[in-house]
């Protein structure tokens, strides 16, 4: 019995370290794709983002990415949401930032 | 009457057995339980998380590049803040070491902010856009050591980071 709790307890450590490496992951490419958006590297425009030149995840996640862009006033003004998603240990993991952006 | 009861040596002999495996149970939690918190170091490397909140302060702080490259070079990235220092990272027998020029004449003040890098490259894809990939060396993750001791043995960890530069002024990267 002791030997199963123990494996149980195991089990939840990888479980937990996937997700934490995960999430650190999907944080990194959330603040990758602001950073494209904000610098004009990538367009301003709503949709899947292909980042594979631009990031390799440190765990071997398949992250996709989605921006959404929204415009506000004044002129000029966007208010840009990205969300990473990945599934982890079948799990449906999702990081979302939104914020304001100026046209660059 | 041939009733038969449990003996003492049958008795101390289950007791054996079962205090071997809570010894074998309690030892594999506990190595779990380290396993997680070398984890959680190893994702949220306190010095690593440091120079990254260096590199991005200092990229997005800048007003410009002294140089541009579209392809990925190791040479130093020198950045040019509005008051018109001079921030210079570059790779350093093994070093990432920070120099820092607020005026004509007068000396850099050099920091080393990363040890155990093997590769410094970057980029400057678009105007206004800086990648870096640093490569250095780390204590593997706990499910790769091949020992139990943690700190056996090293790996290379890369990280890929993109920042916009904003300190131009005018306002409309905010």
């Amino acid at each position: 019995m002791a030997v199963v709790v123990a494996a149980g307890f195991l089990d939840a450590h990888m479980s937990a370290a996937r997700r934490l490496e995960a999430r650190s992951d999907l944080v990194r490419v959330v603040e990758t794709v602001l950073e494209s958006v904000r610098g004009g590297a990538l367009p301003m425009v709503s949709g899947e983002v292909d980042l594979t030149d631009e990031f390799q995840p440190l765990s071997s996640i398949r992250v996709r990415t989605k921006v959404v862009v929204t415009t506000k006033s004044p002129q000029g003004l966007f208010s840009v949401r990205v969300e990473a998603r990945a599934m982890v240990r079948s799990e449906d993991m999702v990081v979302t930032i939104t914020t304001q952006v100026w046209k660059p | 009457m041939n009733s038969r009861g449990t003996s003492l040596v049958e008795l101390l002999v289950v007791l054996a057995l079962l205090s071997v495996m809570i010894l074998v149970g309690a030892q594999l939690v506990v190595h779990s339980m380290e396993l997680l918190g070398a984890t959680g170091r190893a994702v949220s490397n306190p010095l690593v998380v440091h120079v990254t909140s260096r590199l991005r302060h200092d990229v997005q702080e800048a007003a410009a590049l002294q140089w541009q490259d579209s392809i990925w070079i190791e040479e130093p990235l020198v950045l040019i803040t509005h008051d018109g220092a001079i921030v210079s990272i570059a790779l350093e027998d093994g070093n990432l070491v920070r120099a820092q020029t607020t005026g004509p004449g007068s000396p850099p003040d050099r920091r080393v902010i990363l040890r155990g890098v093997t590769g410094w490259w970057w980029r400057n894809p678009v105007e206004g856009v800086v990648d870096l990939n640093i490569t250095y060396l780390v204590n593997p993750a706990p499910e790769r050591q091949s020992s139990r001791d943690v700190g056996f043995g090293l790996e290379r960890r890369q990280e890929n980071l993109r920042f916009a530069i904003r300190g131009g002024g005018g306002g409309t990267r905010w």
